[in-house]
């Protein structure tokens, strides 16, 4: 099969389903010519021109706000969020109006908006552009969350966020655009609410969201050589959450540590952990970790910053301490 | 199925009983008969007993704390996610403090016990989770469940200093402790009883009467009227070994009637005990291959009885056990009680 990057597979989506619905537009800062700083929407101004693909002034409440408006009259708009920090600005556009639109109108209007943003650290970026919030998002109903971990993912899940007549807010970790998976040419669509096992397994199971999968991922390699078998479940989507599927695994292999890249503290890892020792608290053999980024402001310092983040590394020991009753 | 433990009235006009102590801790495995709580009148203590085997779960009432009669202070559960939900008026910490200093009495109560009557208890070496038990252990959920469904104690593991917290992989060790001796799972008590009076009263029971009493109707009336200690059943059936032969005969409340009355039942009756009466033989002990829940066996040691009672633990506790022997001790070595 055919491979393509994290950011091609996103840009090929979004693409697909313009050419399925004209009702859908892309707007934001330097969203057209640009292509966004990440190249990940370049070409499409070229297809679909400007009256689709929209340039706006640098104020994120601004189109954010337009982009609801829009989508509760008609169009299908997909806000494009240069950096996941700039969240803060537009929390009443989305937390407020998008999130509740369809609930307070009693149903007779709907907000079918993408709002595609990204998260992760270790790119130097400093504190003020290397957040990961989707916390802060699913914490608010009305909102769906999904995080994907691969091309595959991004390209499936976007599709299914387009047609969905909900507000749906999609992370991207800004250091994944140019991984590259395999990715099908026919369309195919990804449920949200739906977990994927990536790598089945028997004695530990790790939870892990967005770039965290892939450092899961090796820690399950290395666990393997110990002979120690660890099931990889990614959620692909926090809100819904396929809860079924986690707890599943935890009482296969009463062990869990759950890995995020948001701040640990009042986080998807304590949500997750949270579910894990209230529906499965029989099964569990020892307590279940959350293991997220520290509860630091993301230094600028690349070795500093490099602590922040959990590492595959740091899962395989903290696995191991798990399973040998350490902790 | 949960169901409700709730403070007894020991009294007339009680309106309230005090909780003295738990004798089991939120969690435990409870067998039915054994004592859950220690509650206090102003006239008597007693131990209140699990109805049914289960899960000791939701105290709600602290110890040393009056509780209105007849207000529910713990379920009985038979799995633990069928806990009802749970009216915290205690600390778990204040619960285990309790537990804690709840276990000298019990310990006294049996000493005593041994005291009076002159018993020598044999009980198997593991024993199934007693009212002993009140240690908290660091173990997994898992593990707990795990242990729970095959009814092992954690209690073993301690004893052999196993690290804590116990984890799943333990169960193996905890199986292998547990392995019960290929032994009796019965326990047993033996009692020596002088039986210069009862011989006498026999005597003179026979030379006033016209009817001849013998040893067996008397010996069973006794122990009939032992056996209301430890139940609350109207009607007791006992089977009756006896002779060179061991020959059984049904004999069904004799106690309540009249010594030379006293004929086998006439119908087939479900006996709550067995005795084995070895006294016109040289045997003085013997194992069966009965399932009955009380053996009583009776034999001549010297110028005494030796009365061996072997009983199941599910049926019967120690407790429960000791003060039947200690009773039926008692009419033998004082015949003359029972008349009264």
């Amino acid at each position: 099969m055919r491979e393509i990057t994290f950011g091609a597979a996103v840009n090929e989506a979004i693409a697909e389903e313009m050419r399925l619905d004209e009702r859908i537009i892309v707007l934001g800062e330097d969203v057209a010519e640009a292509g966004t700083p990440f190249k990940v929407l370049s070409g499409l101004v070229e297809e679909f021109g400007t009256q689709r693909i929209i340039d706006t002034p640098i104020s994120e409440p601004g189109f954010t706000g337009i982009a609801v408006g829009a989508a509760m009259t008609g169009l299908r708009p997909i806000v494009d969020l240069m950096f996941g920090d700039f969240l803060f600005l537009i929390m009443d556009q989305l937390c407020n109006q998008a999130a509740k639109t369809h609930y307070m109108s009693g149903g007779k209007l709907n907000v079918p908006m993408v709002l595609r943003t990204n998260m992760g650290a270790t790119r130097r970026s400093a504190a003020q552009h290397s957040q990961s919030l989707h916390a802060l998002v699913a914490h608010i109903p009305g909102l769906k969350v999904a995080m994907p971990s691969s091309a595959y993912e991004a390209k499936g899940l976007m599709k299914t966020a387009i047609r969905d007549n909900n507000p749906v807010v999609i992370f991207e970790d800004k250091l994944m655009y140019n991984d590259k998976a395999e990715v099908p040419e026919e369309e195919y669509l990804i449920n949200f609410g739906e977990a994927e096992i990536l790598h089945t397994g028997s004695d530990i199971t790790l939870v892990a969201t967005s770039s965290m999968v892939q450092q899961a991922e090796i820690a399950a390699k290395t666990l393997a050589k110990q002979n120690i078998s660890a099931e990889v479940i990614d959620p692909r989507t926090i809100s819904p959450l396929d809860e079924t599927t986690i707890i599943n695994s935890v009482k296969k292999t009463s062990h869990a540590i759950v890995i995020d890249e948001g701040h640990q503290n009042y986080g998807i890892t304590a949500e997750i952990a949270a579910r894990i020792s209230e529906k499965a608290f029989y099964y569990l053999d020892a307590p279940v970790q959350r293991f997220g980024a520290m509860d630091v402001p993301v230094p600028f310092s690349p070795a500093l910053e490099d602590l922040t983040v959990p590492t595959a590394q740091q899962i395989h020991e903290r696995a191991i301490s798990v399973l040998e009753g350490k902790i | 199925m949960a169901h409700e433990i709730i403070m007894p009235a020991l009294g007339m006009a009680q309106e309230t009983g005090r909780l003295v102590a738990w004798l089991k801790n939120e969690g435990d495995t409870v067998r039915k008969g054994e004592p859950l709580m220690e509650v206090e009148t102003d006239k008597s203590t007693m131990e209140v007993e699990a109805p049914k085997d289960g899960f000791l779960v939701n105290i709600t009432a602290l110890a040393n704390t009056d509780v209105p009669v007849g207000e529910v202070v713990a379920h009985i559960v038979e799995h633990l996610e069928d806990a009802p939900a749970k009216l915290v008026k205690a600390s778990p910490l204040a619960l285990e403090q309790e537990a804690i200093t709840a276990q000298e009495p019990q310990h006294q109560a049996s000493n005593q016990a041994d005291a009076d009557t002159n018993v020598r208890v044999a009980e198997p070496a593991i024993n199934p989770p007693t009212a002993h038990n009140k240690a908290k252990f660091l173990a997994s959920p898992k593990l707990r469940s795990l242990a729970a469904s095959e009814n092992l104690d954690l209690q073993v593991l301690r004893n052999a200093g196993h690290p804590e917290p116990f984890k799943a992989a333990d169960m193996t060790t905890l199986r292998q402790l547990s392995i019960r001796p290929n032994i009796s799972l019965r326990n047993n008590a033996t009692s020596l009883v002088d039986k210069t009076s009862f011989n006498i009263f026999l005597s003179e029971i026979n030379s006033a009467s016209q009817m001849t009493v013998s040893s067996e109707l008397v010996l069973a009336s006794f122990i009939s009227a032992s056996l209301r200690v430890t139940t609350n059943a109207d009607n007791i059936g006992i089977s009756y070994k006896s002779g060179p032969e061991l020959q059984s005969t049904m004999y069904y409340n004799p106690d309540k009637q009249q010594l030379a009355d006293i004929a086998p039942a006439e119908h087939d009756i479900l006996a709550m005990a067995e005795i084995c009466d070895l006294t016109s033989t040289d045997f003085i002990q013997l194992s069966g291959d009965t399932n009955s829940n009380i053996i009583v066996t009776i034999s001549n040691f010297t110028e005494q009885f030796m009365v061996t009672l072997d009983w199941d633990p599910n049926a019967l506790s120690q407790i429960e056990a000791l003060e039947l022997l200690r009773d039926f001790s008692t009419r033998i070595k004082s015949p003359l009680k029972q008349l009264l």
